[in-house]
């Protein structure tokens, strides 16, 4: 960095990637706060939620610990643990991806669309699916590092890129278990 | 990630100094590419004029028909083709217009332009960083709004024309395409349109606050940045809470649009037909939809009166009244602004609890938008007041910010808002307050910052009429609707003359029409004079207004990295004007009081090299910064520690 400039700790890059957090945080507040305006309405219906979300939500989990393992690695110098991790943790996000798509599936199966006047469900079907959209866009940060990593790419210089990428990639997760557990107390009552 | 994108940029800042740069610059690198902060204000600023010079042609169709509801126009047929048969404007396109008319100048002018041509252009430069924190986004957020606004203005040219359902676009209206032509493919295009625009102007906003609190040169404290730096900034936080749930708004709208949801639909008849959507809630739309809409009347405003207290503070040679106060006052309004937006919709059914609740907040906004207006009225009081052209707009904001935000009173208080609301007084209202009064900063920030964006003066005395035309004709056209708007006139109605008691309003529509093309009129003087002097202007010295703050230290050409050697260092607020005892009624930012003491003359430097900046060398960490980007490293070496090799230094 440029002499003169009055970087106190945290890196202009990194604090970019919280206030891209934040404006995130703000956009499905603004989902979820209207999911709850509309919740206790007469026309109001649950349906139970197909229990592969939660094994998805174990995916994604397991998909953030195998990516925190690889940094420590990477740390460590332990490239070759690194390599793997980083591979785990982008076959992860993809199972997950596929996941989420079977669970629409089966609410299909179920009758249950987006269309029509069951908001719980077309609820259901936005947030889910604009988590889906993130999440590619985190599942192609993972592949480009994953893709560095395969080819020999990662320095210490790319510490502080590799650092935004887990934290993007953990924040989709928190994301997740936000709107999953969100989705799912709102079933309960 | 591309960690060293922006060491990169600066590497090759530094290898630029004193000559042209090592490697080619391109026609699209340069203009249309281009990641100079410099570049994308001029790129923020030509397409936000462009489009709000549109926006105001359109309203000049509109003007005409209320004004003469009855005559044909044919050359309107010419131009608008089947929108308007026989030279009588169709409603439908009507409705069309003023959709346009307001989505075009409250986002891509007052947001857009304002806060993109003046954040890239002065955070920057005011706060001595060498460029944005990251040039690439910032590059990528103008090309957002760029493609925001191609598409806004193709729904020009569908089959079903433009929006139409005003520029709040509440639904049912313009969720239902049956209900009318403009809520066809033309909503789908608003939205998306909107989608691009406030990602583009979130990438800014990300960057803004970054640069300022990480990349401010040394000795420039928070408390020392310029009043205009703080709004920007501010600006920006509310833009990054607020435009989210407006998107979310946006795509539940676009689901109840396109893929048969029902968000906000309910209980809906066409023609006796009743339509299958059923639970859905309207008022959610608006509230997600005010959420924003209300920091958003900030948005527009906050960086106006930023661009104002510059601009008085330079040509009224005073320090700003009261800096802390501005900056409290400036911090409060942003935090107000998001506990009000329920005034928007006291009409639409609202628990009277809950409307006394907003009015009070409402009313709370009054005092800090009161202590600005005391506070440039006391920088003004016995300033040497130059009445230059920026002087002239800026003092027409404070004016009209005055005169609009008086008739707020009137429309936060819940039981006085239910009978104006759907009246001309809000049309008069928001037009005043925040319409012309940030119109008015934006063209005077221009006059102001021209020398600095294209390094010639504008004309002054075309500047002179174009403000005394503009500040007389916004007066004529927007008080006649206050008074139309006590009256009972509604708004948003095609033709007056269907009523008796509005037919009677006929010749002040007809003046307010007048009033409303000679001011459209008279922008085109300042058009002619932009581009004019863009070209052959007189040169711009490099400090001509002998303002304080640190764009002026910057040479007149413009070059990456800002400043030729190191950065300046800040040894003083930014209001240093007409200081007892001092040899000059200005001492600029980087001026030490060592510097004075040895006889440094800054107000006479203004073609050569300036003493204390462009004749010392680069510093040590610069030159480091200098050397070319590193090479990616061949291969992982077990023993570095990754964390501190990119930690800033």
């Amino acid at each position: 960095m440029a002499a003169g400039v009055t970087g106190r700790g945290v890196h202009p890059k990194e604090l970019l990637l919280w206030l891209y957090l934040a404006s995130t945080a703000m956009l499905f507040a603004g989902f979820t706060s209207a999911y709850l305006v509309q919740r206790f309405h007469e026309f109001w219906k649950t349906f139970p939620i197909p229990p592969i979300f939660w094994v998805n939500t174990g995916v994604l989990l397991l998909s953030s610990l195998t990516f925190s393992a690889g940094r420590r690695a990477f740390v460590q110098g332990d490239y070759r643990k690194f390599r793997y991790a980083l591979m785990v943790t982008l076959l992860l996000g993809v199972l997950f991806l596929f996941g989420q798509v079977v669970g629409w599936q089966l609410l299909v199966r179920e009758g249950l669309f987006l269309a029509g006047n069951h908001k719980a469900v077309s609820y259901f079907y936005v947030l889910t699916g604009l988590h889906a959209v993130h999440l590619v866009a985190g599942l192609i940060v993972m592949g480009y590092w994953t893709w560095r990593a395969l080819r020999y790419r990662v320095g210490p210089e790319q510490a502080l890129g590799l650092r935004l990428a887990g934290l993007f990639w953990h924040a989709l997760d928190v994301l997740w278990v936000y709107l999953v557990v969100f989705l799912q107390v709102n079933q309960l009552f | 990630m591309a960690t060293h994108a922006m060491e990169g940029t600066h590497a090759h800042v530094h290898e630029g100094h004193g000559h042209d740069h090592a490697h080619k610059e391109t026609f699209w690198t340069k203009y249309i590419f281009s990641q100079d902060h410099k570049t994308i204000a001029k790129q923020f600023l030509l397409t936000g004029f462009t489009a709000g010079f549109i926006g105001i042609l359109l309203s000049a169709i509109f003007r005409l028909q209320l004004a003469f509801p009855d005559k044909s126009f044919p050359f309107l047929e010419t131009i608008l083709g089947k929108w308007a048969p026989e030279g009588r404007l169709d409603p439908n396109f009507y409705m069309a217009l003023v959709t346009m008319h307001g989505t075009i100048l409250v986002f891509w002018l007052l947001t857009g332009g304002l806060s993109g041509t003046f954040a890239n252009l002065l955070i920057p430069l005011q706060i001595g960083a060498r460029d944005m924190a990251s040039p690439f986004l910032n590059m990528l957020s103008f090309h957002f709004f760029f493609w925001g606004t191609v598409v806004l203005f193709a729904s020009f040219f569908v089959e079903t024309g433009p929006a139409a359902a005003g520029w709040t676009v509440y639904p049912p209206l313009s969720a239902l395409p049956q209900a009318m032509p403009g809520s066809g493919l033309g909503m789908i295009l608003w939205i998306v349109a909107l989608v691009l625009f406030v990602v583009g102007v979130l990438m800014g906003g990300l960057n803004y606050i970054t640069t300022v609190l990480n990349m401010r040169t040394q000795g420039m404290s928070l408390f020392r940045m310029p009043l205009v730096v703080w709004a920007l900034f501010t600006v920006a936080v509310l833009g990054l809470l607020s435009f989210p749930p407006a998107v979310a708004a946006f795509i539940l709208l676009l689901f109840d649009h396109s893929l048969g949801t029902s968000f906000y639909l309910s209980d809906i008849y066409i023609a006796g037909q009743a339509l299958p959507q059923q639970g859905g809630n309207v008022l959610l739309y608006l509230h997600l939809f005010w959420f924003l809409g209300h920091p958003e009347v900030y948005i527009v405003l906050l960086p106006a009166l930023g661009i104002t207290s510059e601009l008085i503070t330079a040509h009224a040679r005073k320090p700003i009244f009261g800096y802390r106060i501005m900056v409290l006052s400036i911090l409060g309004i942003a935090f107000v602004s998001f506990i009000v937006w329920a005034h928007h919709i006291f009409v639409s059914g609202m628990n009277p609890l809950l409307g006394s609740i907003f009015t009070a907040t409402t009313l709370l906004v009054a005092i800090p938008s009161a202590m600005k207006i005391f506070n440039y009225i006391f920088t003004l009081w016995k300033g040497r007041i130059h009445l230059t052209t920026p002087m002239l707009f800026a003092i027409g904001t404070v004016s009209f910010f005055i005169s609009g935000g008086l008739t707020g009173f009137f429309l936060g208080v819940a039981p006085l808002d239910i009978p104006l609301h759907n009246t001309y007084f809000v049309v008069g209202h928001f037009h005043l307050v925040m319409g012309v009064s940030a119109v008015f900063a934006m063209f005077g920030g221009t006059y102001h910052w021209f020398p600095r964006l294209w390094g010639r003066m504008m004309n002054e005395r075309l500047g002179y009429i174009h403000f005394w035309l503009t500040f007389i004709g916004a007066n004529l056209v927007f008080f006649p609707m206050y008074y139309m708007g006590f009256g009972g006139v509604p708004r948003r109605y095609y033709a007056f003359t269907e009523f008796s008691f509005t037919s009677q309003w006929q010749n002040l529509n007809v003046f307010i029409t007048v009033a409303a093309l000679i001011t459209i009129a008279a922008q085109f003087i300042f058009i002619y004079n932009f581009f004019h002097s863009m070209f052959w202007g007189k040169p711009a010295p490099r400090n001509p207004w002998k303002a304080t703050t640190l764009e002026w230290s910057s040479p007149v050409k413009h070059l990456h990295g800002n400043w030729p050697g190191k950065l300046p260092v800040v040894h003083r607020w930014p209001y240093d004007y007409s200081k007892p005892g001092a040899p000059a009624d200005f001492i600029p930012q980087y001026i030490s009081d060592e510097d004075i003491a040895r006889g440094v003359r800054w107000w006479e430097e203004d073609f050569e090299p300036l003493t204390v900046i462009d004749r010392a060398e680069p510093e040590e960490g610069e030159k480091q910064a200098a050397s070319p980007e590193p090479k990616p490293a061949p291969a992982f070496s077990p023993n570095a520690k990754p964390e501190e090799g990119s930690s800033p230094s």
